[in-house]
């Protein structure tokens, strides 16, 4: 590949979608190496999700296009719908650059971004350090109860739900989820795989809680009126839960 | 000008058809003008349940088809004054009918009674939307089992879509004895989840089994716990101010039978 300031793929959530992003000179090879090494730690946890196709890539026949739609399909779960022809993203607003959705896993250097002027951040270093910055990012408010067969999902930043998120409901969002009621649900933060984000809700007993490609269940018997602020993150490759005293 | 009710649950076998017939029997006991109409087209069933099967000779069908009047649709049952029924057809099924054509009927029916109660069948699709396109209120039945909350829940959130906020939970097939030793919901929980308008509890009962053979609605005996608790919850459809039981952890039993005690 002549071209190294582009990867050859590229992951970014657009409010409730996702988009592709493949390089202008990438082949097929190249092309489903990057998709499968890109997916590797988020596994099945995205399927459902639409996708849409940025195509700058010229090299691509129809037929090899095809097989990246079906691996997506097949592998991941993802409904493809629509391939953009890289013009279409001339209809974003124009600060779409701003939104950090891919986070940096261990060797995939990810480019350096401006993020509204601040410095380039990386929250990985700040959770160790435990005291991170607030990032810079769109939120998207629910305000509203989740009930059973909603499903939320919000693919460039963080989600408030003002209400509870019921059994058989489910949020899902890049960054951090915060419930300001009862969390029975299942909550998936950090989706497209960023490890320091958080869940926290006033009542915590959820279905099941993913953070990137973790997942965690409560124990059996965790009671429902807990009345006590709790947050879920990663320490040392696992989920835990711990009252809430501040990041 | 009436209200058009639809008893709805998302889980099948909950006892929306069972309270659709009670609670209609018990509104009209109140004197009020009351029609029930039978939305599970192709497995009608409130018609027996009312004891009224053999009296059916037009169904809801005939109306939107034409064949035949809605007045002269409607079975008149001789028990009590002003309690009719609208049959669903056996032998259509509920893609035969649209949400329109139930909603037309629905806005004609409570030009002339005080409550158009209409059974809807399981599930969420077209039938479920069939019966909920006239409505302005939902009654939701609920078993206190988590499935069957998890489907009125689902349920709930439909019905707000369709912009149906006036809602109102019954929770039926309560064995206090079972919640006390852990093994059933605690009413409060359900209340809890599905944070709507709570408007009753009917007991388990075996008179419910025996009245539906019989054809006789539980609302008439006023020897059975789930009569009685139907006969409580029509007053509270119709404006009562009825006391609802208190469901405290720990003291929830103690206020079921407060509850229990207003017989
Ligand atoms: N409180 C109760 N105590 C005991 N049995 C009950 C009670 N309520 C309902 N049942 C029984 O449960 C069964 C199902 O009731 P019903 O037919 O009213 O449910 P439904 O929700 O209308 O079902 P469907 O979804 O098939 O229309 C019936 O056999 C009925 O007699
Ligand atoms: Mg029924």
């Amino acid at each position: 590949m002549k071209n190294v300031s582009h990867p050859i793929v590229e992951l970014k959530g657009f409010r409730d979608s996702l988009r592709l992003i493949i390089a202008p000179d990438a082949s097929i090879e190249q092309v489903e190496l990057a998709i499968k090494k890109r997916m590797a730690n988020l596994g099945y946890s995205l399927a459902g999700t639409t996708m849409n196709i940025d195509i700058r890539n010229e090299t691509l026949s129809d037929e090899e296009m095809n097989r990246v739609k079906m691996l997506l399909h097949e592998t991941y779960g993802l409904e493809v719908e629509r391939l953009l022809d890289g013009m279409g993203r001339e209809n974003e607003p124009a600060d779409n650059e701003i939104h950090e959705t891919v986070a940096d896993w261990a060797n995939e250097p990810t480019p350096n971004r401006k993020i509204r002027g601040a410095p380039a951040l990386h929250r990985e270093e700040n959770v160790i350090k435990n005291n991170f910055l607030p990032k810079i990012e769109e939120v998207r408010y629910i305000r509203h109860t989740l009930r059973s067969g909603q499903v939320e999902r919000f693919l460039e930043g963080n989600m408030i739900v003002l209400g509870d998120v019921n059994p058989g409901a489910e949020v899902i969002a890049t960054g951090d989820i915060i419930v300001l009621g009862v969390l029975r649900g299942v909550a998936h933060a950090g989706a497209l795989g960023d490890t320091s984000s958080v869940i926290i809700a006033l009542n915590l007993v959820p279905t099941q809680l993913r953070i990137g490609q973790f997942i965690t269940r409560p124990p059996s018997g965790r009671q429902a009126s807990r009345q006590k602020v709790e947050i879920a993150r990663i320490r040392e490759k696992a989920i835990i839960v711990e009252d809430y005293s501040g990041l | 000008m009436g209200k058009v009710i639809v008893v709805t649950s998302g889980k099948g076998g909950v006892g929306k058809s069972t309270s659709t017939a009670n609670l209609g029997t018990a509104l009209a006991l109140l004197n009020q003008r009351v029609v029930v109409v039978d939305a599970d087209i192709g497995l009608r069933n409130l018609d027996v349940i009312m004891g009224l099967e053999s009296r059916v000779v037009y169904t809801s069908m005939d109306v939107i088809e034409g064949t035949c009047d809605l007045d002269k649709a409607l079975v008149k049952d001789r028990r009590t004054k002003d309690l009719h029924l609208l049959a669903a057809s056996q032998k259509n099924n509920k893609n035969d009918i649209q949400p329109e054509q139930m909603k037309k009927i629905c806005l004609e029916l409570k030009e002339e009674y005080d409550y158009v109660l209409v059974d809807s069948p399981a599930g969420i699709e077209q039938g479920f939307r069939n019966a909920a396109a006239g409505a302005d209120v939902a009654i939701i039945v609920t078993t206190p089992e988590v499935a069957s909350v998890r489907d009125a829940d689902r349920i709930i959130g439909l019905l707000m879509n369709m912009e149906i906020d006036d809602m109102g939970l019954i929770i039926n097939r309560l064995a206090p004895k079972m919640v006390e030793s852990g093994d059933m919901m605690n009413p409060d929980d359900i209340i809890d989840i599905l944070s709507i308008n709570f408007i009753g509890v009917v007991p388990e009962d075996k008179e419910i089994v025996i009245s539906t053979n019989r054809g006789l609605p539980t609302t008439y005996n006023h020897q059975s716990s789930a009569g009685q608790a139907y006969r409580r919850i029509a007053r509270r459809i119709d404006g009562e101010d009825i006391p609802i039981p208190e469901f405290k952890p720990g003291s929830w039993l103690g206020n079921l039978f407060k509850f229990n005690s207003f017989k």
